[in-house]
């Protein structure tokens, strides 16, 4: 519990100290275990999570993804990076002046054909690198984002690994680096900014798989661009995973207090309600924990398609099998969709989630030792990185709306996660609302089918919009972005439950209730205007929808809330909450854990003396030495 | 080509100052007058300037970005300094005066104001609500802990086991008739006082609630001054006290807990305008059990110019940095000219609706705070007079007048404090990264604001506060014929509106969105229908089952509140060329924050119609954006709010927000350490010698041979 009293320093120092602690499993389990591992740590300590991230994700997918295969040997195992050993590699690619439009980095990698080696420089401070993870005291090496400069041509931005510290951990000369100092959360990352002034690195130090650059200075570029950004899909996909479980860890937290504490007798009762018990706190709290259900399954599927499109990416270049290569690319497609769109729901959904479990604890959720502070803080920024959300989803939205455009002009999808708006044209022409009767929502395909219609109907306005500018449509693209999510959840959901749990199962009617109360209060209701306006949902059903239905599912799933939340099996030390433990003793572990950190024997406060000797000060009077008395009046004006 | 200016650039650099200034040169109106509307008259106005450039000056008050690198216990220690300063400025103003100094500094440095507020507004106003005449000058002023000398007081309210309901607090205070005092108790951990801010190691006192307990019989919650700590600042018998430690924010500020073991105070340490104990044991119950709450309002009304003023603060920093800050070439850019700059974030419309909304709800706040404060003024004076003179009349009459504040300040209080949490996070994430580092003032601002929906009455409590009288006035119209009197009174038009009349659209007119006094109407129907819709169900189960839709109605009280305000407000403005900017924003208000965020109540039930509604989306909203957009430095500069008070490397006046941040982040965090105090593990890390070096060559193939021989 100390830890939530940590200063930056101390926290710096904590996450240093876990990293070698990790360096360690690294050498000796497989690779996929020590993710799993990691992806685990990073729900109790985020900074620790992303720490290494930069280096084991960003850094080495980066070479992996832009580098050729021997580049890869070379830096992650010759040079050990992968075991974070000799190396450690930082990913930098933000600068001051651009973030999200990365095409517009402007530091400068100049081929110098004299020397063959590129020269890197930050030519003004709006190029200088920033927040760089790692950057400020522990990294030896980054992947440097950089224009390509040869013979005064402009080739856009690559990817140039360029070493910051020598073996003795020394800067090198050239670079110049900082700390970016205090930040809302993450304190115990070193995020860094950098300046290159001529900085000499050889020519085989660029990243070529896709580009390269020869001895005398002729470039080859890449045949599909996209295909060099992939290496952050990892990481859009790795967050939506966290959603899940930050989900989960909150959810059980706020779910066990409100079995626990009591608030208000209703009228003649002997003891004080649950909080549970109020049909507002449930309405609060479970369509949380069911979105949190939904998500642990849509969140794993995506993990499974991303491992899946590498393989078969990496298969069809190097036994050159252009059929394969052909059904990656759409795949990669579909990846940059559906991880765009999940990264940025879930995250959203993530932060609104932690946020209300906040509040649903009182004014315990404030206190640093139930979780939720360093929470929101270290998680506020998975909005932002990595693809803010905003420029994601409306990314996401583009794809959709120019997809239902093909679609209406007579392509048919094929290997795509798109493929559900196939019936487009026929969705766009329905006059009929697909939801119009009360018992229409218990039909899941119909449901999907409603979500369908929104998406289409929603594109189809737009499309003669977008004609002229995509900008002006922003904010609908992000609404798409966000029905794409949902969609992609609950299809996955209920395939997972027909396929894997028995109609006889006791799960069953449990997992039913979820879904039912994760499709009502995330997508209906929230949505039910665009619903309404787009004549998707009917009016007449609307009102039983949005307000008696969902608390109708709520008093279904209340009696199991502790079975539920006990299934996210996290462990005490994972919930990290005094109000959150497993015995839900919740009063004498708060109490207690708080005199044993702060022991009540302190009385005094460090600078007593100062509030001791401002109540005790001389009258105002005294301290204006008497000068502006009666008397004193009565002498001077004489 | 390498440009030597007071660095040396080797290309031109992104020039955000430019772009903030040219658009501050060509605004159309004066900030200053401006300002007058947002702070309600030209006096109010220059005074708070005053007292700004004041505490500006001050060498102990002034504030900067190395604020944002405090540790908990450099917090406390200076938030302790800070009041010692303010005290000094305390001796010499009015209470109004001082109220407005400390909203100021509840901006800047919110736990400062927080720590005072709990011994000045919390300890006094209790003493004040609940206490004679005679107890309130004895404490506040021959004591003075008005002026924060001798006496520090805090407010023993919340228990570890009740906050919300203060009615089942568990500490117990016993009369006993032999010795004339009361016996103050903790009886189990439950009833520990927690949370109380000045406690752990401020305060000298505390108004503990507790309940009154005579020969036996249980009275019910009642309030007494128990002394914590002598003279010497020494705590006194009997009382345990202890930090409650680090909290999401506000660490600057000691909350505490406290436990009472038999400590004893005498009988005339009630507070006992209401209610009276005689010295033989005889009880007299107040007249009305709300009338002794009444030291939160005061708390709740602050609460809303808080939201105002926090939310001009977060939206001039985010707007500033959306003005200077371009990323991408978008739709405005000719794709033909290659010497073209980036687009301006503002100049997304996507960016518009993400920020403007908050503009215009600052804008809409500020009037719905300053009326709402006068309203509490005369309220409590009145109820002031009418108890001194014993006049039951008008005592009455400023119950129902209580009643009223009651509803508009709790659902104002929770609607706005909402809507800010929301708008400092919606305004970090319109600064993308930058808008988390910790200089860019947001992080700060969001840990110290968020328990704002908690504290004073939690958010959702409020709600549901707030929806019950609404829906059971709904209930008794259709039951009994009910009139219902004062700001809810639009109930008795139930009929007019429900039945056969439910389908009855209210906007059917895209024209009607213009209309701010229409669009007050049509949240005025949608209350009715929806509490009617609450009340039918209500009447299956139970009011409680409503929750949810409580809540939802409090949310259109305010709204509606705050939208007739500030229509009355811009009747009265007298600077008439401000007028047409003051509209735009009123509109873009409706659109946003009421019709947009309420859309699907507002189809559900019929008050606006789908095609308005789609007109809303697709062209009201992003027409008014456009209408604002060019008055955006001048809208944010009329909140007049000095770089200090503003405190964010990304918002400064001047506009020049690389070099303002950079220059920050070298200041307080020296390149010239380039090695962290934890490098040597860091290296000791990289440069371990191999796995099987470690591990002595033991399991090597070698080793294998050799063991298996
Ligand atoms: C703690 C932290 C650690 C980080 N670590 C690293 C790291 O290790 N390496 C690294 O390279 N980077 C790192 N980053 C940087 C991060 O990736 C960027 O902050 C992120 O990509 C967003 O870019 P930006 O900050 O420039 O936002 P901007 O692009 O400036 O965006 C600002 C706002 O404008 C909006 N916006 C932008 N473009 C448009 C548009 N076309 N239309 C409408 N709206 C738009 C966005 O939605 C956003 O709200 C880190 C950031 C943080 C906060
Ligand atoms: C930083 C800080 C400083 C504070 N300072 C002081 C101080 O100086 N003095 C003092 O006395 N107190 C102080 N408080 C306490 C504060 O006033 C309480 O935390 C607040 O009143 C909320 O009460 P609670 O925490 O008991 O929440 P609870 O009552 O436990 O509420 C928990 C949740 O349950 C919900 N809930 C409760 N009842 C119902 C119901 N009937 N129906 C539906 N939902 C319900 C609420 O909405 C809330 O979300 C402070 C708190 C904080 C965080």
């Amino acid at each position: 519990m100390e830890h939530y009293d940590y200063t930056q320093e101390e926290e710096r120092i904590l996450v240093t100290k876990r990293i070698e602690k990790m360096s360690k499993y690294i050498e000796t389990e497989p690779t996929k275990k020590f993710f799993r591992r990691l992806q685990l740590m990073t729900v109790i300590d985020p900074s620790l999570g992303i720490r290494m991230l930069v280096n084991l994700g960003l850094f080495l997918n980066c070479i992996r993804g832009n580098g050729t295969d021997k580049q890869y040997e070379f830096w992650a195992k010759h040079k050990e990076a992968g075991k974070v050993k000799q190396m450690y590699g930082c990913f930098g690619m933000t600068e001051l002046g651009h973030g999200s439009n990365v095409a517009g980095c402007e530091t400068t990698a100049t081929f110098d054909e004299e020397t063959d080696s590129f020269i890197i420089d930050t030519p003004h401070i709006g190029a200088t690198k920033w927040w760089i993870g790692g950057a400020a005291y522990s990294a030896t090496h980054t992947v440097c984002y950089a224009r390509l400069i040869v013979k005064g041509v402009d080739y856009g931005v690559k990817t140039f690994i360029v070493p910051l510290r020598d073996s003795l951990h020394n800067l090198l000369p050239g670079i110049a680096i900082g700390d970016i100092g205090a930040k809302m959360g993450r304190q115990g990352v070193d995020n860094g900014w950098i300046q290159f002034t001529e900085v000499k690195v050889p020519r085989f130090f660029m990243l070529q798989r896709w580009c390269k650059v020869d001895r005398r200075g002729n470039v080859t570029l890449p045949p599909l661009e996209q295909l060099s950004y992939i290496s952050l899909l990892d990481g859009r996909v790795g967050m939506a995973t966290d959603s899940y479980r930050i989900g989960a860890r909150f959810t059980t937290i706020a779910l066990r207090y409100a079995v626990g504490r009591r608030q208000f007798k209703s009228e003649g009762a002997k003891e004080e309600t649950k909080l549970i018990d109020y049909p507002l706190h449930q309405r609060r709290l479970l369509p949380l924990l069911a979105l949190t259900y939904v998500a642990a399954v849509g969140t794993y599927r995506l993990e499974l398609q991303q491992s899946d499109l590498l393989a078969n990416l990496d298969k069809a270049l190097a036994n050159k099998d252009k059929l394969l290569l052909k059904q990656s690319i759409s795949g990669t497609k579909s990846l940059f969709v559906d991880s765009g769109s999940l990264k940025s729901t879930l995250t959203w959904l993530a932060a609104d989630l932690v946020n209300e479990c906040r509040q649903a604890c009182g004014g315990h959720g404030y206190s640093a030792y139930n979780g939720f502070g360093k929470t929101i803080n270290d998680w506020a920024v998975q909005c932002t990185w990595e693809g803010d959300n905003n420029v994601l989803a409306m990314s996401t939205g583009k794809t959709i709306i120019k997809t239902v455009q093909q679609i209406l002009s007579g392509k048919k999808l094929k290997d795509s996660t798109l493929e559900f708006l196939n019936d487009a044209p026929a969705l766009y022409k329905a006059k009929k609302a697909v939801i119009r009767k009360a018992d229409h929502v218990d039909d899941i395909d119909r449901v999907l089918k409603a979500i369908a219609s929104l998406i289409v109907k929603i594109s189809v306005d737009l499309i003669p919009i977008s004609n002229t500018s995509w900008d002006s449509i922003g904010p609908q693209r992000v609404i798409l972005s966000k029905l794409r999510c949902h969609y992609y959840m609950l299809e996955t959901f209920k395939e997972k439950l027909e396929n894997q749990i028995g109609a006889n199962s006791p799960l069953r009617p449990q997992l039913e209730n979820i879904m039912k109360l994760y499709l009502v209060s995330n997508i209906l209701s929230p949505f039910i205007d665009e619903f309404l306006k787009n004549g998707v949902i009917s009016p007449a059903v609307a009102k039983y929808l949005t307000i008696e239905y969902p608390q109708t599912l709520c008093s279904e799933v209340r009696p199991y809330v502790i079975g539920l939340t006990d299934s996210f099996q996290q462990p005490d030390n994972f919930i990290h909450s005094l109000i959150g433990k497993y015995n839900g003793d919740i009063y004498s572990n708060y109490l207690g854990a708080i005199k044993d950190i702060h022991d009540p024997a302190n009385h005094k406060a460090p600078y007593s003396e100062d509030l001791e000797a401002m109540l005790a000060r001389p009258s105002l009077v005294a301290r204006e030495r008497h000068e502006k008395t009666a008397e004193v009046g009565s002498i001077l004006s004489k | 080509m390498a440009i030597a200016t007071n660095t040396v650039n080797i290309s031109q650099g992104p020039d955000p100052k430019t772009s903030i200034q040219n658009e501050r040169a060509n605004s159309k109106f004066d900030p200053v007058k401006m300002h007058y509307f947002l702070e309600g008259s030209k006096e109010r106005a220059e005074e708070l300037k005053s007292l700004m450039q004041q505490m500006e000056r001050d060498p102990v008050l002034f504030t900067d970005a190395s604020y944002y690198d405090l540790t908990k216990d450099q917090q406390r220690a200076l938030t302790a300094v800070k009041i010692n300063r303010v005290s000094r400025y305390l001796e010499g103003d009015s209470i109004d005066t001082f109220n407005k100094r400390l909203s100021l500094i509840g901006l800047f440095d919110p736990q400062v104001a927080t720590r005072i507020g709990v011994n000045l507004g919390l300890f006094i106003s209790c003493v004040r609500g609940n206490g004679t005449y005679e107890q309130l000058k004895y404490w506040a002023l021959d004591k003075e802990t008005a002026h924060i000398k001798g006496i520090y007081g805090c407010f023993g309210m919340t228990e570890l086991a009740h906050g919300s309901n203060v009615s089942g607090l568990e500490t117990t205070a016993t009369f006993d008739k032999d010795t004339d005092e009361f016996v103050i108790n903790t009886p189990h951990i439950g009833a520990t006082k927690w949370w109380i801010g000045g406690a752990a190691h401020s305060a000298t006192h505390t108004t503990c609630y507790a309940r009154l307990i005579v020969d036996g019989e249980d009275y019910g919650v009642k309030t007494f001054v128990v002394p914590l700590r002598d003279s010497n600042h020494d705590l006194m018998p009997g009382i345990s006290v202890g930090d409650i430690g680090s909290k999401m924010g506000r660490d600057g500020i000691d909350n505490g807990w406290i436990q009472f073991s038999n400590v004893r105070i005498p009988r005339f340490f009630m507070l006992q305008k209401f209610c009276k104990v005689s010295r033989e044991g005889k009880v007299i119950l107040p007249p009305l059990e709300q009338l002794s709450y009444s030291a939160l309002l005061g708390g709740r009304v602050m609460m809303v110019l808080d939201s105002y003023r926090m939310i001009a603060r977060m939206s001039t920093i985010a707007l500033r940095y959306a003005i200077g800050r371009r990323q991408f070439k978008g739709d405005n850019v000719d794709p033909d000219d290659e010497n073209a700059l980036e687009t301006q974030l503002l100049d997304y419309p996507l960016h518009q609706k993400r920020l403007l909304p908050y503009l215009a709800a600052a804008y809409v706040f500020a009037t719905g705070a300053v009326r709402i404060e006068q309203t509490i003024d005369e309220t409590l004076s009145d109820l002031d007079d009418a108890v001194d003179q014993n006049d039951d009349e008008a005592i009455m009459k400023s119950i129902d007048a209580m009643k009223s504040l009651f509803i508009d300040s709790g659902s104002l209080k929770s609607t706005c404090t909402w809507l800010a949490a929301e708008a400092i996070d919606q305004c970090r994430q319109a600064c993308g990264g930058h808008g988390y580092s910790a200089y860019s003032g947001f992080g700060k601002a969001y840990n110290d604001f968020v328990v704002q929906c908690t504290w004073e009455g939690d958010n959702n409590i409020l709600g549901v506060n707030i929806g019950k009288p609404l829906v059971k006035h709904v209930l008794a119209i259709e039951d009994d014929g009910k009139v219902v009197k004062g700001s809810s009174s639009f109930l008795n038009n139930l009929k007019q509106y429900t039945g056969s009349n439910a389908t009855n659209v209210i906007l059917d007119n895209v024209a009607d969105l213009n209309d701010l006094k229409k669009v007050a109407k049509a949240v005025e129907i949608a209350i009715i229908r929806l509490a009617h819709q609450a009340a039918t169900t209500a009447r299956k189960n139970s009011l409680d089952y409503v929750g949810a839709e409580l809540v939802t109605l409090s949310k259109l009280k305010a709204h509606h509140y705050l939208l007739n305000e500030y229509v009355v407000r811009l009747e009265r403005f007298e600077e008439k060329d401000l007028i047409p900017y003051l509209v735009s924003l009123g509109r873009l208000y409706a659109a946003t924050m009421v019709l947009e965020r309420f859309a699907g109540i507002f189809l559900t039930f019929n008050v606006v119609s789908p095609s308005v509604m789609a007109a809303l989306t697709s062209n009201q909203i992003p027409q008014l954006c456009k209408e604002v957009r060019p008055h955006v430095v001048a809208l944010t500069d009329s909140f007049q709010q000095s770089d200090m008070l503003v405190n964010s490397v990304l918002g400064k006046y001047d506009g020049d927000i690389y070099e303002n941040y950079f220059g920050t982040v070298k200041t307080l965090n020296k390149p010239s350490n380039t090695k962290a105090p934890y490098s040597g593990a860091l290296e000791a890390m990289l440069n371990r010698p191999s796995i099987e070096e470690r591990e002595r060559f033991e399991k090597t193939v070698e080793t294998g041979e050799i063991l298996s021989r």
